[in-house]
Parts: structure tokens; sequence; C-alpha cells
């Protein structure tokens, strides 16, 4: 039986020590994946939480049909979803209003002063003006080294959308980069 | 399909290329079509160059003990849930095993010794009133790198119970039973701890 397969098990049977060493392998997957979507570490945080507890109480559905990680990242992404739409209802602003695909603030003109000197953060304020879509996408792919079936059952989308997604995601972000740096342009 | 079409096709499987999860029969495609064609060979260079960035500049610190705490503080609170063996068993076969506890109950002379209350509180759990009498409520911000085992050290020094929290970003409620001239001093040694960010005395409700 692999250290996952144990680990699920335990959990099953009720050990929190198990779940302990559940949220030590993975919690920096579902943060980093959350805080990616969500932009915002609180509620990253928030559903990480729910994440773990969903996994506590939920690990016997876990049939195995896919890893580990893409049934994490898939959890993760519902509840990131839900915080969206929770805080889009709080801001009482029509739900119908959310839009996932469009982008942020790309089509805001991007202040050369708004990054530092060093060009620390550009890559991050320019994932930071895509669409949460793309966003998920371009982040699966490059940080987490995601194949596109997997980002497609993750986001439950069809794999063409995640090429689709991709596609305009690089336009995207390699404008936002040669406008603020020498060497993407 | 035509060739540029299929071309196109090959170029979006790029970005899976350079993290190296295709398929061989698309790796092997993909191979040749960056062998015939410089746009695709200047695409890949980018898409590389993205990746190490991407890698280098979004790796987060996680929420790590704070974030434990917080997990176990949410499995405990939650109702205990019924296994489904009990909840698939007939009702007659309850009521009979309560009769049962009621008259072995009975028999022992449990219901004539009223039962005293020993139960020690417990960290995270909300301290009764009596507890917070004559005590001051204190606000604490844990810094960010510091351990829990360090703020539970400092609690128990300070004889501090724990009113709330953690919340997600690291705020703490605690009750501290001093004497009312002692109450800047505890206030001075919590900020000058280096697991707490920031204290503040708040007022008792």
């Amino acid at each position: 039986m692999d250290e996952d397969k144990a680990l699920i098990e335990a959990i099953i049977a009720r050990q929190e020590s198990a779940l302990e060493s559940f949220y030590r392998k993975y919690s920096g997957l579902v943060y980093g994946f959350a805080l990616r979507t969500l932009k915002n570490p609180v509620d990253a945080s928030e559903v990480m939480n729910e994440v773990m507890l969903e996994v506590w109480n939920k690990a016997s559905s876990f049939a195995y049909k896919s890893s580990i990680k893409t049934w994490l990242l898939s959890i993760t992404h519902h509840k990131a979803v839900d915080m969206v739409r929770r805080n889009v209802r709080h801001d009482h602003a029509d739900e119908s209003e959310i839009d996932l695909e469009s982008s942020d603030s790309l089509s805001c003109s991007l202040e050369q002063g708004e990054i530092s000197s060093e060009n620390s953060g550009h890559i991050k304020y320019c994932m930071d003006a895509l669409g949460m879509a793309q966003r998920q996408v371009v982040y699966l792919t490059f940080f987490e080294g995601c194949s596109y079936p997997e980002i497609a059952a993750t986001l439950e989308i069809p794999e063409g959308t995640v090429k689709t997604r991709m596609m305009h995601a690089k336009k995207l972000l390699l404008a936002c980069l040669g406008r603020l740096i020498p060497k993407w342009d | 399909m035509t060739d540029s079409n299929h071309d196109e096709n090959l170029m979006a499987l790029l970005p899976w290329y350079v993290n190296g999860t295709l398929t061989e029969d698309e790796r092997q495609a993909v191979e040749a079509l960056l062998q015939r064609s410089a746009e695709a060979r200047a695409t890949l260079e980018t898409l590389q160059t993205l990746q190490t960035d991407i890698k280098a500049e979004l790796q987060e610190p996680v929420p790590g003990d704070l974030g434990w705490k917080r997990l176990q503080k949410s499995i405990h609170s939650q109702p205990t849930p019924i296994p489904k063996t009990q909840r698939d068993r007939p009702i007659w076969n309850r009521f009979l095993a309560a009769a049962a506890v009621l008259i072995i109950a009975l028999q022992v002379g449990l219901l004539l010794k009223t039962p005293t209350d020993t139960t020690p509180q417990l960290l995270g759990t909300k301290p009764g009133t009596e507890q917070l009498q004559d005590a001051q409520l204190y606000r604490l911000v844990i810094a960010p790198d510091a351990r829990w085992s360090e703020v539970e050290a400092l609690l128990l020094e300070l004889n501090a119970q724990l009113v709330d929290g953690p919340s997600a970003v690291g705020v703490v409620s605690v009750a501290i039973k001093a004497p009312a001239d002692q109450a800047e001093t505890v206030l001075e040694q919590l900020n000058s701890h280096p697991a707490i960010e920031h204290a503040q005395a708040v007022r008792n409700e």
C-alpha cells in the first residue's frame, strides 16, 4: 500500500495524526492554488481549511480514479469558486455578473512605476491581471506541472477549453510582461 | 486536417511539452514541429523562461502550524457523525438499549449522586464566565514566522486562557488574570515577545 493510500485509510478511520501528516504534505498544494485563484491570503487560508475539513469528513468518497493531487485541486477549485460567489453576494453585486473568463485588469493601463525597480513581482502582477479561469490554467501548468487532461479533470472542462484558455492567457501574459520587462518584449 | 491546422494544434501543446507531461506520441509530433518551425522554437524558448520565472516567483509560504491548529479546532467543533451502523439500526433496538442503560443506572445508584464538573479547560474552547471574571482580555497578532509551541509556552507562562482564535490571519484573544497595576507590564511582556507581532488590551464586555 503506498503512503498516500495508507494516509487516506487512516483518515477514514478518524486518526487525527494521519490528517496532520496529510495536511503537512498537501497544504502547500491546496493553499498555493487557492491563493493564485483568489488572490487573497485570508480567503485562501479559509478555503484550505474547508478543503482539509472535507478530506477529514469525506475521505471515503475518494475512489482512486484520479490522483490525490487532482482530487485535492478539484475540491480546492470548487471551494474557491464558492468563495468568489459568497464574496460577490456579500458585496451586493448581481451573481450573474461573475465572469471567471474575463481578465481582471488588463484593460487598465499598466504603470511601470507600480512594479519595483528590480523587476521583482512582475510575474505575479501580470498573473493577477489575468481572469481567474486563465490564471488557474497557467498556474496548474507551469507551477504545479499538471498535464492538460489533469487540468480538464480538475476544473471539469473539456481538454480543448484548457488549450484555448492557455492560448489566450499566454498572449495576455506576454503582452503584459513585454510592457514591463525588456527581455519579454 | 490541413498542415497549418495540424501545426496550430501542435503549437497549442507547447506549454505541456515544456512541463514534460505530453504522451510519447504527442511529444514526438511536437519535436518534429520544432525541427521544421522557427516560430515554434522561439515560442518554446519563451515558455521555458516563463515556467522558470513562475516557479521562482509564485512560491508562497503556507500557513503551517497556525493552519493546522485552526483545522484541529474545526474538526473538534463539528458535531460527531453517527456511524452508519448506528443510523441503520431499527428504532425499537435503540429504545431497548436506552431502557437497558436506564435500568443499570438505577441499579448502581448513579442518579442519587450529583455529578461534579471537573472537565479541564481545553485550549481553544471558550472558558466559562467565572473564569473571565477579574481577567483582562488581550488581542494578539501572532508573528508570521512564529511556531505555535512558542505561543503556547508564552500563554502557559502568563497563565492565560485562550478565549478565541487563532483566526486564519493569526489573531487570538486571551484572558489573563493579573493585579490591575500589572496590566501594563503584561502588555509590555506580550509586545516584546518574538512570537507576538502586536498585542493590545481590549475592554471586557
